[in-house]
């Protein structure tokens, strides 16, 4: 697993990446719901416009930004290809198709477009979101927006840990494979996989114990006590207003 | 009144099995004690008594003259730390400078302590520049030291370090020594948990041999140099011991068994001088 790899760019200093995490994700999570509310194509290109101003205004590579996208895409476009064929609405005569029951819907190729740029500009908004904070100031502002305690801490020490896992992984895997073992289709395989899965759930264990020992032995009573929290500014509300404003913006066009 | 009083700690595993079967020791204000012992001799459970970690069936634990009971474990976790052996179980916060910070938050210390301790720790271990590091920048060297650190911060009067020095190459370990013993000169009570024999002549003053129940007691070269007892335990001498014992037993050395490079270096220099002129 490539250790950290969505943090390598979460202390650049853009504007996105200086504005103050809770403001930030607020403002672009009520970005996010008006992306996910257009009903037009207008909007919906406006949408995707104000996402990649997003993506240049906070420096992230277009290399790394392609690379998350490439996700969502293999998810959105099947729906964009099958939608107009299977969305009801005036069928497009194609001279190439026999039958005018399998012609695409002109409504059906409006949706099609509809799904896939708002999926879009959602998943190029939350890739903002989460790249331009280390994942524990996120998790940090979350809890200070209403995210249980326990919760936050589920999530923190779950991306602590989640690497040391994957590495006992890998270190078991190649065991197995210095010792001959072959991955096969059968149930030998799945036996041993089982073991394998079995072991690494006692092991963490094993070492969630560790940690609360480490954590009781220093005086954990129950709450995680974190780093100062970063003052609200003026410039945050400013580009909070922005973003509000843009996200209502696409809401009237 | 010593610092810690151990009197007949009893303690079971959950499935029955005895793991400590009537240990008593004691140990002193500013004293290095060794803790030694086979596999499965009880010492890392014995260790988790210290701080309420673990509770024993019967015996009692003391420090600092008070009984370790439910009552006073925040009391007793200001007093006594343990440096766990795998520092991965100790560095859960996001950077170094919040995990050092970790103990005297919870120690409800202002703001201005807690940065003058967390950057005093990071300095005792020469850790200062990765303050701001993440646990997986750092080597396994570097993590064993941060995770003294972390122990550090809140300055106890006990240090409680269980294997130190596992899986630390020549270098690290010797730093590891030091560090150990400058914070016992600054008045600190250190026991170590360790089965590198070669350092505790180093490492502590005392040592403890631990099966179950506590073997024998006594200085560093009294027992490390008893033969007899540490294989009776399947442990060995120091190599050094061990070299210069079967030296005694050729009739070639006659004076005290050496435990430190330093020792043997004068030892054989003694040799030699007797046996060939050696000028020295």
């Amino acid at each position: 697993m490539s250790h950290f790899y969505s943090e390598r760019y979460s202390r650049l200093e853009s504007p996105i990446h200086l504005w103050e995490p809770r403001v930030r994700i607020i403002s672009l999570f009520v970005l996010t719901i008006s992306l996910a509310m257009t009903s037009s194509i207008r909007q919906a290109t406006a949408g995707l416009m104000i996402s990649f101003c997003l993506v240049l205004i906070s420096r992230l590579p277009l290399s790394h930004v392609v690379r998350f996208m490439k996700w969502p895409a293999i998810f959105l476009l099947p729906l964009a290809i099958i939608v107009p064929f299977t969305a009801g609405g005036d069928k497009i005569v194609m001279p190439f198709l026999s039958s005018s029951d399998i012609a695409p819907s002109s409504q059906g190729i409006i949706l099609g477009i509809l799904l896939l740029t708002r999926g879009l500009s959602a998943a190029i908004v939350a890739l903002v979101i989460v790249s331009t904070a280390p994942f524990t100031m996120t998790i940090r502002a979350l809890e200070d927006l209403g995210l249980p305690d326990s919760l936050a801490q589920l999530f923190l020490f779950t991306y602590r840990y989640v690497f040391l896992l994957s590495d006992q992984l890998n270190t078991m895997s190649r065991s197995m494979k210095s010792k001959g073992f072959v991955k096969r289709s059968d149930l030998k395989t799945l036996r041993v996989l089982a073991m394998v899965l079995t072991m690494l759930f006692i092991r963490s264990y094993e070492r969630a114990l560790g940690v609360y020992y480490s954590m009781l032995s220093r005086g954990y009573s129950g709450e995680l006590t974190g780093s100062d929290r970063c003052k609200i500014k003026c410039k945050d509300f400013a580009k909070s207003l922005l973003v509000v404003g843009a996200a209502f913006g696409i809401c009237v066009l | 009144m010593s610092i810690i009083e151990i009197e007949d700690l009893v303690y079971c595993y959950p499935d029955g099995t005895r793991a400590l079967d009537g240990v008593s020791f004691r140990a002193e204000k500013s004293e290095s004690l060794a803790l030694l012992g086979p596999n499965g001799a009880g010492k890392s459970t014995l260790l988790l008594h210290l701080n309420g970690l673990l509770h024993g069936h019967a015996g009692t634990v003391k420090v600092l003259d008070r009984l370790v009971e439910d009552k006073n474990l925040s009391w007793l976790r200001r007093h006594v730390g343990i440096v766990f052996q795998d520092p991965d179980d100790q560095l859960f916060m996001p950077t170094l400078a919040e995990d050092v910070a970790f103990g005297p938050v919870n120690m409800d210390l202002s703001k201005d302590q807690i940065r003058e301790r967390v950057n005093w720790a990071l300095q005792s271990v020469g850790l200062e520049d990765f303050k701001e590091k993440g646990p997986h920048h750092l080597s396994f060297g570097q993590k064993k030291r941060a995770a003294l650190a972390t122990v550090l911060s809140m300055k106890p009067d006990v240090l409680v370090l269980d294997e130190p020095t596992s899986n630390l190459d020549p270098r690290s370990k010797m730093q590891m020594v030091h560090l150990i013993r400058s914070l016992q000169e600054s008045g600190t009570t250190i026991i170590t948990a360790t089965h590198d024999v070669n350092l505790v002549p180093y490492l502590a003053d005392r040592t403890v041999l631990l099966d179950k129940k506590v073997a024998a007691t006594g200085s560093v070269k009294q027992i490390l140099g008893d033969r007899k007892l540490m294989e009776s335990l399947g442990l060995e001498m120091p190599i050094l011991a061990d070299v210069f014992e079967r030296l005694n037993d050729e009739g070639i050395h006659s004076t005290l068994t050496p435990m430190t490079k330093e020792e043997a270096v004068d030892a054989i220099t003694l040799i030699l001088k007797k046996n060939s002129g050696y000028p020295g």
